[in-house]
């Protein structure tokens, strides 16, 4: 099933790094929100992923909160 | 079969790693990140050489060093246990992945303890968090609560007094942290210290809305209205894997 994963992330955030590296080292294409920068997808992320955390990762309704690799190479199919 | 596995790739492990690497050692270094607690710290003032340096630029730079030799390395995997064998040791990962060496070092640092209070699970990630560094920012302009009294605590108020409304920082015991630390954030019109003060509940549905603390001395009780609860109360060591064949203290 073809996926479109959104990370929300701050600049200075190990976990947000791991994350992005951990997707794209499996072929994951993604796109990503700075909530630093951008306020509406900060409002975005509470709201609609009921989240105050990054990295948040957001694909086909599924909402991880945090990187947990074991979790979101389920949740991913791999 | 490895001469010596480093489990461990924050500065105690990297730097175990080059001093293997320039004896020539057949060693793994295997690690589920690079950097380890460092990376945590946005600024990092007490490393010899450097005034300031980013924590995750010192690790970048720890890294670069450990690259620069034919080392073997696995990042991403969780030991999940170590064991004896009869030439040496046995590591087992999180993904089924198993390696032997004659040796292991073991420098799986620590991870941050919780305060074991009723909101805290429910409210993790919503409103809890552990790591200043990457939820900060999303306080900005808004009231929020940094639980301890220790450095950590220390650093993760005078981030957040820059950029939220009102900083209260609650201690179950007077300051612990280093006296230039706490010069940095007393002064701040925007942060109320309370110390020797317990926590006893995080409250809210959806996210966060207030705490409950306890004022010690006079037993009263009263609530706190924040949407941040930034758990800082020292940190657990990273040794459950390894409590087969090593003796744990009771601080594990």
């Amino acid at each position: 099933m073809a996926r479109e994963v959104t990370i929300y992330t701050t600049p200075n955030c190990p976990y947000c790094k791991m994350a992005k590296k951990f997707l794209a080292d499996n072929g994951i294409e993604y796109q990503e929100f700075n909530i630093v920068e951008d306020k509406a997808a900060r409002e975005e992320m509470k709201n609609r992923c009921n989240s105050l955390a990054v990295p948040t990762i957001c694909f086909n309704g599924e909402v991880l909160i945090g990187f947990n690799e074991a979790e979101l190479r389920v949740k991913l199919g791999l | 079969m490895y001469e010596l596995i480093i489990i461990g790739a924050g500065p105690a492990g990297m730097t175990t790693a080059v001093y293997a690497a320039r004896k020539k050692l057949n060693a793994l270094l295997i690690s589920y990140d690079i950097g380890g607690q460092v990376l945590w710290t946005a600024g990092v003032e007490n490393y010899m050489g450097y005034q300031l340096i980013e924590g995750s630029e010192l690790m970048r730079k720890f890294e670069e060093q450990v690259k620069q030799f034919p080392l073997d390395t696995k990042t991403g995997e969780r030991v999940n246990s170590l064991s004896q064998t009869n030439k040496g040791f046995k590591v087992r990962t999180a993904k089924g992945e198993s390696y032997q060496a004659r040796a292991v070092i073991i420098a799986t640092g620590k991870r941050p303890r919780q305060l074991n209070i009723p909101g805290e699970d429910k409210l993790r990630g919503k409103g809890v968090t552990y790591c200043a560094i990457c939820d900060g920012p999303l306080f900005v302009g808004e009231s929020v609560a940094v639980i301890g009294g220790g450095n950590s605590a220390l650093e993760a108020a005078e981030d957040m007094v820059k950029i939220a409304d009102h900083v209260y920082l609650v201690s179950l015991t007077l300051f612990t942290g280093d006296q230039i630390l706490i010069d940095k954030i007393t002064g701040a019109n925007n942060m109320i210290v309370l110390l020797e003060h317990e926590v006893l509940e995080i409250k809210g549905e959806n996210h966060v809305k207030r705490i409950k603390i306890r004022d010690l001395k006079s037993k009263q009780e009263r609530e706190l209205d924040v949407s941040g609860v930034f758990i800082e109360i020292g940190l657990i060591p990273n040794s459950d894997p390894l409590k087969e064949i090593v003796q744990l203290n009771r601080l594990g």
